[in-house]
């Protein structure tokens, strides 16, 4: 059953990708809210057959924590769920990521035209200058950036190291920090074609005020708050192994 | 202080092989609540530690643990008894962790916290797993009949020096009884 359900959600996402981003691409002229609204439906349409095929819902705690104003959001990364999900749960965002994901084909080429910072993942301190320039301007347009500081998808249960950058960010443009925890790899693991039923819980922290901290400062306090909230809702995935 | 060490499911309420899964299903043993009073005016802390694999398992979370944990403690509280703490393992055997019982895990941390040895601390429950753990971190062992109680009475592996009630209600008594010059004091 489980399986059938992933075939019919892999069957959609086959389906409604190609003219998605022939659409996004017409939408090219358009100011990039209206483009943000139009292509964020794709994610809307996944997110549907996740919950009614799927049985995948989720639910929000701490939607009082969210900011009166653009924010960077640094959250826990652990599958392709939270993408799509975060377009409903905070106000339209940019995403900072691999260069290499805009050459998909129909996928890459329709989120090309979604707001989003693309790095290149060898270039280092480079790099850091791209999330801070183009970065600090969607921020200033209004736009959220989301910043996943582990880099990739990690299996529940695992840390990864925090990277700098999103903390530098909002070190950089003064924009609050919204830390984000949430269980959606205990559903949808990285890499597997199954998803488990089930709700995700999604945990919004109190924001962190950039003034008068350093980005380490910054990027350790959302850390700090991101890894307690997980084991504090979480515990299954921590286990102290017995010695 | 004098500390108690109490298994939740099976001791304190109706266990169930489908889990406790909401504060619906968390039926009070009769009797358990008066106990825990009794205890609890004898000058007992009364710690709860329980494995809650319903967690790792998907069946509830933790937010559901906690509204259960909510009614037990509003429960007792109404029958004029305190729980000092609740410890629970949220993990499944397959995660090999420290806390869940037998292991001795969630005991260890009992006494780290109260800063006390666990010698001769009483620690209630009605499976084996309550037992080895109990006897692993050098409590006093003692079997109650209640929830899996009687199959845990008759299973050879039962340490020696296990004390077996009838429930918690005669458990407690006898604690309560004896507390008077007996040496089931700690600290």
């Amino acid at each position: 059953m489980i399986v059938l359900r992933a075939i019919v959600l892999m069957a959609v996402v086959a389906l409604i990708t190609p003219p998605f981003s022939l659409i996004a691409i017409a939408t090219a002229p358009l100011p990039r809210i209206v483009r943000y609204r139009v292509i964020a439906r794709w994610a809307d349409i996944v997110l549907w057959v996740l919950r009614h095929v799927c049985r995948l819902d989720y639910r929000v705690l701490g939607s009082g924590n969210l900011p009166q104003r653009s924010a960077v959001i640094l959250a826990k990364h652990q599958s392709a769920w939270e993408t799509m999900a975060f377009q409903q749960i905070f106000p339209p965002q940019a995403y900072v990521l691999k260069r290499e994901l805009l050459r998909v084909p129909f996928f890459g080429w329709g989120l090309a035209r979604f707001p989003n910072i693309s790095i290149d993942r060898g270039a280092g301190k480079d790099a850091l200058t791209q999330v801070l320039e183009q970065g600090g301007a969607l921020l200033r347009e209004g736009l959220w950036v989301v910043v996943f500081p582990e880099g990739t998808r990690s299996a529940p249960g695992t840390t990864r190291r925090y990277k700098g950058g999103g903390a530098a960010l909002a070190a950089a443009s003064g924009a609050p920090v919204v830390p984000v925890a949430h269980n959606a790899g205990e559903f949808w693991r990285k890499g597997s074609f199954r998803i488990r039923p089930g709700t995700v819980t999604v945990s919004i922290g109190p924001a962190i005020d950039p003034s008068g901290l350093t980005a380490a400062e910054i990027n350790r306090r959302a850390q700090d708050w991101i890894e307690g909230e997980m084991r504090r809702l979480f515990p299954h995935h921590y286990p102290e192994p017995a010695r | 202080m004098k500390l108690v060490i109490l298994d939740r499911d099976g001791v304190i309420n109706e266990d169930s092989p489908e889990f406790i899964k909401s504060p619906q299903e968390w039926k009070p043993i009769p009797g358990s609540l008066e106990a825990i009073a009794r205890l609890t005016q004898w000058g007992y802390r009364v710690v709860v530690a329980t494995n809650q694999s319903g967690v790792a398992r998907g069946l509830f979370d933790m937010d559901t643990l906690c509204a259960i944990h909510d009614r037990m403690v509003r429960e007792v509280n109404q029958a004029g008894g305190r729980i000092d703490a609740i410890f629970f393992c949220p993990h499944v055997d397959e995660d090999e962790c420290r806390c869940r019982k037998p292991r001795d895990g969630m005991l260890r941390e009992i006494a780290a916290r109260y800063g006390v040895a666990l010698n001769g601390v009483p620690a209630i429950g009605d499976g084996l797993r309550d037992i080895e753990a109990a006897v692993a971190a050098g409590a006093q062992p003692l079997l109650v009949l209640t929830g899996k109680g009687e199959q845990t009475r008759l299973d050879p592996r039962l340490p020696a020096q296990t004390r077996i009630f009838r429930d918690l209600a005669a458990a407690a008594d006898a604690l309560t009884d004896a507390v008077e010059g007996s040496g089931i004091r700690t600290g």
